[in-house]
């Protein structure tokens, strides 16, 4: 639990120095927002599927719903950021619930195709429903005065950011964290020990919703221009990969995995074909020899050093 | 009187598990279910505990109608109950499968645990107090902090227990409490159940193989032969019934003298 807390720290203490080291350029601003806005869907989805053990391969439509969300509150009824931050959570949490009410029914592979056929309809409809999504076009959004600049808004993204992975972090430690992580162990024996199962695999979906809402919300303001396009599979599944790149069922490794899978087609996009190779070689060699994700080679490190402490002290 | 099976009958397809059953468990007893594989033992427990639904007849506890219950609200009513090949979470710790077991009685809301209020910390630090309270029962504090899936057999039997008695159950229903364990762990296992029922004031209806374990603490005991009860009454009685002795034994020829 400490290491965690550590890795935590050093992250949140890093991000918030971030823009003095770069010295502002907006360029490395741009992708570092980018990073935070994919950590905390990363996390969300890490949520979902690595704690709760109930798989989505649609996620980027719920980053859909809460970008499109909070750009249509602001253009079409003049909303202010305030407001539209979290309605956009809430909106996209009742589409979660609406999900999770017949996905929850079903397991395994099954509810992989119907996340994936969810993943794959929001973009669609997003094109198709022109009169309020501006279709192909996409739509354009202002930052809020209030943090009108890039870095100003960048902070404002890094503490929302903070904030959800302490929610997270204390959502899981708790009773809910506990029977979310019973059902993905032993549904059978989660709803012996009185976990309503079905009513508990809705809600795990709404929270993964909300939180991934707000990321969309936060996406929208931040990129100041959303089109069908950014939220397409690809999104869906770079998300999926980073929770199993960084680690399954593990907050700090989802923060690993997005700033991995966010950096490297920044690195590697000048070959083309390069991040793809690089991507899915990364995504083979975890699953093969770290199948708890790269975070493991940290706690892994820490814990076989204390244990080394220990022996030398009882040889000594 | 504290459970009762009134005439229940379930099938799968063709195929009768449990044949016009009546089965009545009074208050503070243990009571074993015995009986060749595929009798139908354990379909009766996955009844109770609501897993399945008679085709036919009634069951009641304390009275109530238990077959309008759901099933995650039986162990709220005072039902719990142990499985046949642990059912632990086998990648979360001792202490967490324990707080599991304490699931329905923890009340703080969804935002309560999310901001971590007061009340929520004082909740899981006396759920935690509880947890600690059986695990010290159980002599397994020196495990609490350890994933389940590294832990022997014989423990992970003991947890799957505990994690069934933390919430205080009335009635606990135990699959094979001692399947796979050596006579040492047995000889334990039985002096835990009678305590449960001693101390605890837990009623126990339990499904077991192991003759020495059931003869030494039950109470009472009803046999089952594909699917129907086919006698029931104290140790004494059930041994000399020659019907159970047919079952278990193979038919008594009465001729091989001649």
């Amino acid at each position: 639990m400490k290491i965690k807390r550590l890795q935590i720290l050093f992250i949140s203490i890093l991000l918030l120095g971030y823009p003095l080291l770069v010295g502002f350029s907006s360029y490395f601003i741009y992708v570092a927002g980018l990073f935070i806005i994919y950590a905390i869907m990363a996390m969300s989805l890490n949520l979902l599927t690595g704690f709760g053990g109930q798989i989505s391969i649609g996620h980027a439509a719920f980053l859909a719903i809460g970008a499109y969300t909070t750009a249509i509150l602001t253009l079409k009824l003049g909303l202010p950021f305030w407001l539209n931050l979290p309605l956009s959570g809430v909106i996209t949490a009742i589409v979660g619930f609406l999900i999770g009410l017949p996905a929850v029914r079903l397991s395994g592979h099954f509810l992989a195709i119907a996340t994936l056929a969810f993943g794959l309809a929001i973009p669609e409809i997003m094109l198709k429903w022109e009169g309020l999504t501006g279709g192909f076009a996409g739509l354009f959004i202002e930052k809020p005065s209030l943090f009108s600049s890039d870095t100003s808004f960048y902070y404002f993204t890094t503490v929302i950011a903070l904030i959800i992975t302490w929610l997270i972090l204390n959502l899981l430690k708790g009773n809910f964290g506990r029977a979310f992580v019973a059902i993905r162990e032993s549904e059978i024996a989660a709803e012996a020990m009185g976990v309503n199962v079905s009513l508990y695999k809705t809600l795990m979906f709404s929270i993964s919703a909300f939180f991934t809402g707000i990321a969309g919300s936060l996406y929208a303001y931040f990129v100041g221009f959303i089109s069908p396009h950014d939220f397409n599979m690809n999104i869906s599944l770079i998300v999926l990969a980073m929770i199993v790149l960084g680690g399954l069922a593990s907050i700090t490794g989802s923060i690993l995995g997005a700033f991995i899978l966010t950096i490297i087609p920044q690195v590697a996009d000048r070959f083309p074909g390069f991040t793809i190779t690089i991507t899915g070689a990364a995504l083979i060699l975890t699953i093969l020899f770290l199948p708890n994700g790269l975070i493991s080679l940290f706690n892994y490190k820490w814990k076989r050093k204390k244990t080394e402490n220990k022996q030398l002290s009882l040889e000594g | 009187m504290l459970l009762e099976l009134k005439k229940v009958t379930v099938s799968f397809g063709g195929l009768t598990a449990v044949n016009n059953l009546d089965l009545q468990v009074d208050e503070g007893m243990i009571f074993a279910i015995i009986g060749p594989n595929g009798a139908g033992k354990t379909t009766i427990l996955n009844c109770i505990s609501r897993f399945y639904t008679p085709c036919s007849g009634q069951i009641s506890f304390k009275g109530e109608n238990l077959l309008t219950k759901k099933t995650h609200k039986v162990l709220a009513s005072g039902i719990s109950r142990s499985f046949q090949n642990v059912e632990l979470f086998s990648k979360m710790t001792v202490l967490d499968n324990l707080l599991v077991g304490l699931h329905p009685s923890l009340k703080s809301s969804l935002l309560s645990n999310a901001f971590k209020t007061k009340k929520n910390k004082q909740e899981e630090e006396a759920a935690k107090e509880i947890a600690f309270e059986i695990l010290e029962l159980f002599d397994l504090k020196h495990h609490a902090n350890e994933e389940v899936r590294n832990l022997p057999f014989g423990i992970q039997k003991m947890i799957d227990i505990g994690r069934a008695i933390i919430s205080k159950p009335k009635l606990l229903l135990l699959d094979e409490p001692v399947a796979g364990m050596n006579i040492e762990e047995t000889k334990k296992n039985a002096e835990l159940i009678t305590r449960l029922r001693d101390e605890f004031g837990i009623t126990i209806l339990m499904i077991e193989h192991d003759m020495s374990l059931v003869m030494n603490i039950s109470d009472r005991i009803a046999v089952m032969d594909f699917g129907k009860k086919i006698a029931e009454g104290t140790v004494t009685e059930v041994q000399n019934n020659p019907k159970v002795i047919e079952a278990y034994l193979g038919e008594v020829q009465e001729d091989v003298g001649t």
